[in-house]
């Protein structure tokens, strides 16, 4: 009898996986705490159905900080930058862009659930750059960077035409206003997604692993133009979610390693990407030097 | 409108679908032989020699170039000119059995045509004959394709049926329009009745395709 | 058996009969056209009544019979002192009818926009009819035209269903002066003749449009 209740214990106690949260190292000299954030993350967890892809992340991002989130797949980051875009909600938590909350409204003093308009009021100060470029395939090079502008910002045509020619001239890609996306090769429907963003002049622009779908060739190009806007726009905050490691290290002013839901670490590139000091960082990093030897 | 007396719609229920068995047997009938139709028309456009494939495209391009209607009168008004004389049930079954089945032999072709020729190949390397290639393996396989569009095009039939009372056949539209002379005020109550009827028949029709389908797709993602 | 002069004589008769044709024909698609995207649109909001509602009603009037509802429209609505010409029944039927099938056309257009379109949208901050207007409708109508295409035809040749409420189109007009003369046959195969010659080329039209209007999305590769 007694055996049985103890087994019974032991089977309850192994079935209830108690999820711990780990303890998170900030490397020294990074700055993850601000007067007056851009953004704030605040214990913010999201589940897909059973699955539980972010499990309470905090965390505060700068004005014109340059911010990389790294690690594996499934680990969360682009469900992270994601929810800043509007694109998905927190199952719990606070998400504050500029102090002011994303996902509720004040009401009589209570919380209520953010409705269109103010999601749409807050959303013109966030810009994405997605994977699959995600360019309008029915309009001109030219037309997808003004359209925006003229018909959400009701910037005057002439003056929109004017910019995105000045926009796509940075990018390199000033010749081919005329063409068609289906024309262009990954790499420039790339630097043009990247200058359509760009024209909408957000605070905070999202890169979510813009290289990723890239053949070899083109991915120096696309990053030496993200380089060249970072360096330019020194008030814009840019985060991106990445796997390219020496282009993080180049521009980023902090990383963040997110491992099962959680900011595991954080710190300056060159503290976390030379000396990490949690286990899973390390694995994750060699992985990344073996594939560089191969 | 007046008070509307369950009684009386009762009534007029009754007599629809006792009106109704004509339209059902007559699509039952006309499914049927269309399916006939569309297989032996189908397997044919697959055929090797063009002048069967030729003809068989032309039947199917004046069946389907025309309206139903027009064949309908066509061989009821004009096929005993020539020396055939057709009852009206009949007419209604051999008209609406070579229209729908025009449309579904292209079904069918496709649903033999969306079958990988890997499969005929392999049946051939295991030695089947054709017949038995076509039991075997060729039915089994395009049958999943053709369903849902051999299922949408009775839900068709059924609404075609409704153009058999143009040429004076007593089905459930036709009984309709009789019954509404007898008391104009009924003709809202009489449509409606008439409506959900067919909306049921074809909900029938269409669950069964459904099962169908489940069946077919047994053992299958 | 064949009269060339009977036919010659009664072509400009059917002819003028045609035109009532044509005109119920392109002004019933193009209420069709409309109402089909409203349909659309109101069984995606986000207000569960109105989706489901509509989508209720929609399936009802799509799977019951053209010619009841004709029959409806016309001998009812007198009920509720709407009186309206024939022929403007006519398309107010032929319209409400084949809205539901291009709600499912529409549909099958939108959901082949990729759902990576609706974020780029909102990543520029587009207003809700921003994003239709600009980004989706664009890409979603093209390739869905050579399928509307084809229910245009078939309207068009289920337009002699008009008869049965009184219009004078061209099937009705063949009855007529085949009723008056009792020759049917010449007027009946100049109705089928006409009606093939339109629907014919205008199916090989379509086939051409499919080609030439393949999406942006199957052009990208």
């Amino acid at each position: 009898m007694e055996n049985t209740a103890l087994i019974i214990e032991k089977v309850r106690k192994s079935r209830v996986k108690k999820d711990i949260k780990p303890e998170m190292i900030v490397h020294e000299g990074t700055i993850t705490i601000f007067d007056n954030p851009l953004v704030k993350y605040i214990n913010v967890k999201k589940n897909f159905g059973k699955l539980q892809v972010l499990k309470g992340v905090d965390l505060e991002v700068g004005y014109g900080e340059k911010l990389t989130i790294i690690g594996s797949s499934g680990s969360g980051k682009t469900t992270l930058i994601r929810m800043l875009m509007t694109l998905e909600k927190p199952s719990s938590g606070t998400i504050e862009i500029e102090g002011e909350s994303l996902w509720t409204i004040q009401n009589n003093g209570k919380n209520l659930p953010a409705d269109e308009s103010h999601l749409k009021k807050m959303r013109s100060k966030v810009g994405m750059v997605f994977q699959q470029y995600n360019l309008f395939p029915h309009m001109t090079v030219l037309e997808n960077c003004t359209i925006a502008p003229i018909k959400v910002k009701g910037v005057d045509p002439e003056e929109a035409k004017e910019q995105a020619i000045q926009m796509l001239k940075r990018v390199k890609m000033a010749d081919k206003i005329n063409n068609y996306p289906n024309q262009l090769s990954g790499g420039q429907k790339q630097r043009i997604a990247i200058a359509r963003a760009v024209l909408m002049r957000p605070k905070i622009l999202l890169l979510d692993e813009v290289t990723s779908a890239l053949d070899p060739e083109m991915v120096g190009d696309v990053l030496n133009v993200l380089n060249e806007i970072a360096q330019e726009e020194k008030d814009m905050t840019m985060i991106f979610v990445t796997h390219e490691l020496d282009f993080a290290r180049e521009i980023s002013d902090r990383i963040i390693f997110i491992n099962e839901g959680y900011i595991l670490e954080q710190g300056k590139p060159e503290s976390i990407l030379n000396d990490p000091k949690s286990e899973r960082l390390q694995a994750f990093l060699s992985r990344f030097k073996e594939n560089r030897n191969l | 409108m007046g008070v509307i007396k369950i009684d009386k719609i009762l009534n007029i229920l009754l007599r629809l679908v006792e009106a109704s068995k004509v339209t059902i047997s007559l699509t039952v009938v006309a499914a049927l032989l269309a399916t006939l139709i569309a297989f032996i028309s189908g397997i044919l456009l697959l055929n090797r020699h063009k002048i069967i494939r030729v003809f068989v495209r032309t039947y199917v391009e004046i069946f389907r170039g025309t309206s139903l209607l027009v064949q309908l009168y066509w061989i009821y008004f004009v096929l005993p000119l020539l020396g055939l004389e057709l009852p009206k049930f009949t007419a209604g079954v051999v008209a609406i059995a070579l229209n729908y089945g025009a449309y579904s032999s292209e079904i069918v072709r496709s649903g033999f045509l969306s079958v990988p020729k890997e499969q005929t190949e392999a049946a051939k390397a295991l030695n089947f004959t054709p017949l038995q290639r076509m039991r075997y393996v060729l039915f089994p396989q395009a049958i999943r394709i053709m369903l849902p569009g051999l299922g949408n095009q009775i839900i068709e039939l059924i609404k075609g049926t409704a153009l058999v009372s143009l040429i004076g056949l007593e089905d459930l539209t036709y009984s309709g329009v009789i019954m509404r002379t007898n008391d104009i005020a009924d003709t809202f109550i009489i449509f409606i009745l008439i409506l959900l009827i067919y909306y049921a028949i074809s909900t029938i029709f269409a669950s069964g395709f459904r099962l169908l389908e489940k069946r077919v797709n047994v053992g299958r993602a | 058996m064949w009269s060339w002069s009977f036919t010659f004589k009664v072509l400009p008769k059917l002819l003028s009969a045609a035109k009532i044709t044509f005109i119920a024909t392109i002004l019933g698609f193009l209420l069709a056209s409309f109402l089909g995207l409203v349909w659309t649109l109101l069984k995606r909001t986000k207000i569960h009544w109105i989706s489901k509602s509509t989508t209720a009603i929609v399936e009802f009037i799509r799977r019951t019979p053209l010619l009841i509802q004709l029959f409806f429209l016309y001998y009812t609505l007198p009920n509720f002192n709407i009186r309206l010409p024939a022929l403007t029944v006519g398309i107010i039927g032929l319209g409400l009818h084949y809205s539901t099938y291009l709600s499912e056309v529409y549909r099958a257009g939108i959901e082949s926009v990729e759902k990576e379109q609706w974020e780029a949208a909102k990543s520029l901050n587009f207003t809700s009819y921003q994003t239709w207007t600009l980004v989706i409708l664009p890409q979603a109508i093209p390739p869905v035209i050579p399928m509307m295409g084809n229910y245009l035809i078939t309207l068009f040749k289920e337009t002699p269903l008009l008869a049965a409420i009184s219009v004078v189109e061209l099937l009705q007009e063949a009855k007529i002066i085949g009723s008056e003369y009792f020759q049917y046959l010449e007027v009946f195969t100049l109705v089928g003749v006409i009606f093939f010659i339109f629907s014919y080329p205008s199916s090989l039209l379509v086939q051409y449009l499919e080609i030439k209007f393949k999406s942006p999305a199957e052009k990208r590769i």
